[in-house]
């Protein structure tokens, strides 16, 4: 797969708030990528630096290897963004609309008619082409962004913060079109402090916190790498609970064990291999355990374990 | 309605479409939406028909008024016209452009402007397709006062060709004041900015409504006057300057939109040349084949004053190229540096400056030398253009030189611009107050030697000599170019790297495309 979209050690301060820190990070073709972190971590001053919006002061991005410091007007042809607030015009129906952008972006006679065709058809939009925008709902004008951002046919989309405001039922339409787009072949990355709509479409994350990327990866990658750091294990045993409790602090790894339900929840710290040791060792000591479960861990648990938890 | 029927209906449409698609292609995209907001607005359907009925009313006025006299006379006429003119040119020269202001304006209020951006239409186009749509509501304004003009027409007195000559004049004049209102929109988003931006404007539109209105009342009462060759090229002389100011507030408009990476600066610079070499034009052409020193004098100061002032922005200019700059610079290394005064930077504005006026003191030369074939000044009167160059190269060099490193901040600018008129005041008006306080006679009647102007008038009557007015500006001269030094040092550095830096990514790209294309020729 190719990289669509390179994120190549970007630096941006707002006098002398640091508002990302050498960011880095690429997206493939036909990648999903969710960008998570609380509010404030960076990620619009990313995402419009990708759109060529803002400039970076160290670091570069390359769209389709293309510089959004040298080649702006050939990034945008490339990539389609939608701003967490954009503003609509008055007095304009969603099909004048749609028309002004396609005309914007140069699109001319059947070009243009055919393509509106295809992301009103898209969005499903069409029946409702003839209503004024300052009619329409959120989800309505969210959908209606995402169709005005694919007019050009962008290789690359980038999403800020797209689930924001929706209801449950316009997130799963958001999410089907997220993932139909990936379908066509176009890197898309989209950006939330909300995670249970991003765990389900994206298939790599970046983690962003005080402007610091601080986990990158495929989705079952950050969360080892998050059990890495910190996870929790149920253990049962046929054994005296005290013994196994005083057994299970001495072993490494082990920050805290307290009783839970029938058994014991362990704190442990460290990847999968000193977990292994950990049961080794307490088979070893005749302290045969029944039940050692570790925690499931989704991305929620893993957004909070490596942003320790600072949402706004 | 079945889908063959829908697949019909379209399949028509499409065949029919071609050639509306291909006009409509071809007008500006932001032309039609702003058209189409305007029409659909409170602002414009208000406005329209409070002019119509406004019209109508003082139109009934006016005929009453007439109709009551003694006589119809062909007066009565006139005053109609006169009257309906009044209101088209309100709506025109106020209305109309005021709307503008507003909807550009509007791009930041709505949060739309970024959503242009992307679209990849360039800052002119933007501009352009609110002047043009200004233009549009304009054209409204002259169709629907059209039975009112005809009506006028009707009642006797009235000259077609001044008729026609004031509705053609005052619908370009239209164009030029939109085209002012939407540069003065991109001059500032904040809010006391905007609201000194629009009492800045609606002063400006009144007093030219006002101006474009006793114009077309005054030819009206004299048609006699439209057959005089000096009026004609007071009209094109008006029409000519009026484009140029206007093209250069377009300019700046685009500079304004323009990222602050990209090169905000040449464009503009351009156009400081091009309202320069237009206005030398018009001065060559009135003056054919007479040389006046005095017309030539004049001519050459008016065009180094308006370079000095638009150089008070580029002079103090960041020195850095944009990194968006940086890429657009000429392959040639000769080119490079030809280029330079053009480009965008503090130090290149000062060269920028210097040159364009010694080119203007070349045509001043140069006039009545093919001309007549000889030079009209008396005295030292021929180094006036010259002493008046290097003063303003004090002037901008001195603040600019100073904060030169402060130039990169929003703040640093300011400062420099505000400098640049401040020394001015002070270098003229401190001493002479000085004068007054401690009853020095020649220094409180200006003729203190930081009044650089006071050479001027000696070379005027005088031939030029080394005497202490000359030698404080050499010494003043010599300063500024050393406080200008660093930067100057450090610009020469940056321009020669980036050129190298230039070259080097033009190589790389060749080989890059070399090395695609051995593969695909084995
Ligand atoms: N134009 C700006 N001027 C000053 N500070 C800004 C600007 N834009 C963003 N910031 C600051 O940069 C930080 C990151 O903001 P942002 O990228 O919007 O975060 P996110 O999108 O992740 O919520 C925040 O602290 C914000 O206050
Ligand atoms: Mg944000």
């Amino acid at each position: 797969m190719t990289t669509a979209l390179s994120v190549l050690g970007v630096t941006k301060r707002f006098g002398k708030l640091l508002a990302v820190d050498n960011a880095s990070f690429e997206i493939k073709r036909g990648e999903i990528l969710g960008f998570i972190g609380p509010n404030g971590a960076g990620k619009t001053t990313t995402m419009r630096i990708c759109a060529t919006l803002d400039m970076p002061d160290s670091g570069d991005v390359l769209i389709d290897g293309r510089s959004v410091l040298s080649n702006p007007r050939e990034v945008r042809e490339r990539l389609g963004f939608m701003p967490d607030a954009y503003g609509a015009y008055v007095h304009t129906t969603i099909s004048e609309y749609l028309d002004f952008y396609a005309r914007a972006y140069g699109l001319r006679g059947r070009s243009r008619t055919r393509m509106l065709d295809y992301v009103k058809e898209f969005t499903a939009l069409r029946p409702l082409q003839d209503k004024l925008i300052t009619a329409l709902s959120k989800g309505m004008k969210q959908r209606l962004c995402l169709a005005k951002t694919l007019l050009h046919d962008p290789a690359i989309m980038i999403l800020d913060e797209p689930a924001a405001g929706l209801d449950p039922h316009a997130r799963i339409e958001l999410r089907e079109l997220v993932l139909a787009l990936a379908g066509l072949g176009k890197a898309v990355m989209i950006s939330s402090h909300i995670l249970t709509e991003l765990s389900q479409v994206c298939s790599t994350v970046a983690v962003i916190e005080a402007g610091k990327i601080c986990a990158t990866g495929t989705v079952d990658e950050v969360i080892q790498m998050a059990q890495a750091k910190h996870s929790q294990v149920f253990v049962r045993s046929l054994a005296d609970r005290e013994k196994v409790h005083r057994a299970l602090l001495e072993e490494a790894g082990v920050t805290s064990v307290r009783p839970h339900k029938n058994g014991l929840m362990v704190d442990f710290e460290g990847g999968e291999e000193r977990l292994a040791r950990l049961l080794q060792s307490l088979v070893e000591r005749g302290l045969i355990p029944i039940e050692f479960s570790p925690n499931q861990v989704d991305l929620e648990d893993v957004f909070m374990s490596l942003t320790k938890g600072q949402i706004q | 309605m079945s889908e063959i029927e829908a697949d019909g209906v379209q399949g028509n449409e499409v065949e029919q479409a071609p050639l509306m698609e291909r006009l409509s292609d071809r007008l500006s995209p932001i032309l039609v939406k702003e058209v189409r907001q305007a029409m659909r607005g409170k602002y414009f359907k208000i406005t329209f028909w409070i002019t119509l009925i406004m019209a109508t009313l003082v139109g009934l006025g006016v005929c009453l008024e007439g109709v009551s006299g003694s006589h119809v006379d062909e007066n009565l006429g006139r005053g109609f016209f006169i009257a309906q003119f009044a209101c088209l040119i309100v709506a025109t020269h106020v209305l109309v452009p005021f709307s503008t202001f507003l909807s550009m304006g509007g791009e930041w209020d709505e949060n739309t402007w970024d959503l242009l951006v992307l679209s990849n239409l360039k800052p002119r186009q933007i501009v352009l397709g609110k002047v043009l749509s200004g233009g549009v509501q304009a054209l409204l304004y002259y169709c629907a006062f059209g039975p009112f003009l005809v009506f006028a027409f009707l009642l006797h007195g009235i000259d077609l060709g001044v008729l026609f000559t004031s509705l053609v004049v005052s619908f370009i004049v239209s164009l030029l004041l939109s085209c002012l209102a939407v540069a003065m929109s991109c001059f500032g988003q904040g809010k006391f900015t905007r609201v000194l931006l629009m009492v800045l404007l609606t002063a400006a539109l009144v007093w030219t409504a006002f101006g474009t209105g006793v114009w077309g009342a005054g030819m009206m009462f004299r048609p006699g006057m439209l057959h005089d060759t000096e009026m004609l090229e007071a009209i094109g002389a008006g029409l000519t300057i009026g484009t140029a100011i206007a093209a250069y507030f377009f300019a700046a408009a685009c500079s304004r939109l323009a990222h602050p990476e990209e090169n905000r600066s040449t464009g503009l610079r351009a156009m400081s040349l091009l309202v320069v070499l237009s206005g030398l034009a018009w001065m060559s052409w009135v003056l054919g084949s007479r040389g006046r020193n005095e017309e030539l004098l004049f001519g050459a100061c008016m065009s180094i004053t308006f370079l000095f002032v638009t150089s008070i922005f580029y002079s103090t200019e960041q020195g850095r190229l944009g990194l968006r700059v940086a890429v657009t610079l000429p392959k040639n290394r000769l080119l490079g540096w030809l280029a330079l005064p053009m480009l965008p930077g503090g130090m290149r504005g000062l060269i920028f400056y210097t040159l364009s006026s010694l080119m203007v003191f070349c045509w001043m030369i140069l006039h009545p030398l093919l001309a007549t074939g000889s030079l009209p000044f008396r005295n030292g009167q021929v180094w006036i253009p010259l002493m008046m160059m290097g003063t303003g190269f004090i002037y901008l060099g001195f603040p600019g030189g100073l904060l030169s490193r402060y130039l990169s901040e929003n703040w640093g600018r300011m400062t420099a611009r505000i400098g640049v008129v401040a020394l001015f005041i002070a270098s003229i008006f401190l001493p002479a107050v000085l004068g007054y306080l401690i009853d020095l006679r020649s220094w409180a009647v200006w003729e203190h030697p930081l009044n650089l102007f006071m050479n001027f008038e000696y070379l005027w009557d005088n031939d030029l000599e080394f005497g202490a007015g000359v030698i404080l500006m050499l010494v003043l001269l010599a300063i500024t170019v050393l406080i200008n030094g660093p930067r100057t040092l450090a610009m020469v550095k940056e321009h020669k790297k980036a050129l190298a830096h230039r070259r080097w990514v033009l190589q790389q790209q060749a080989a890059r495309d070399a090395a695609r294309q051995q593969p695909e020729a084995q």
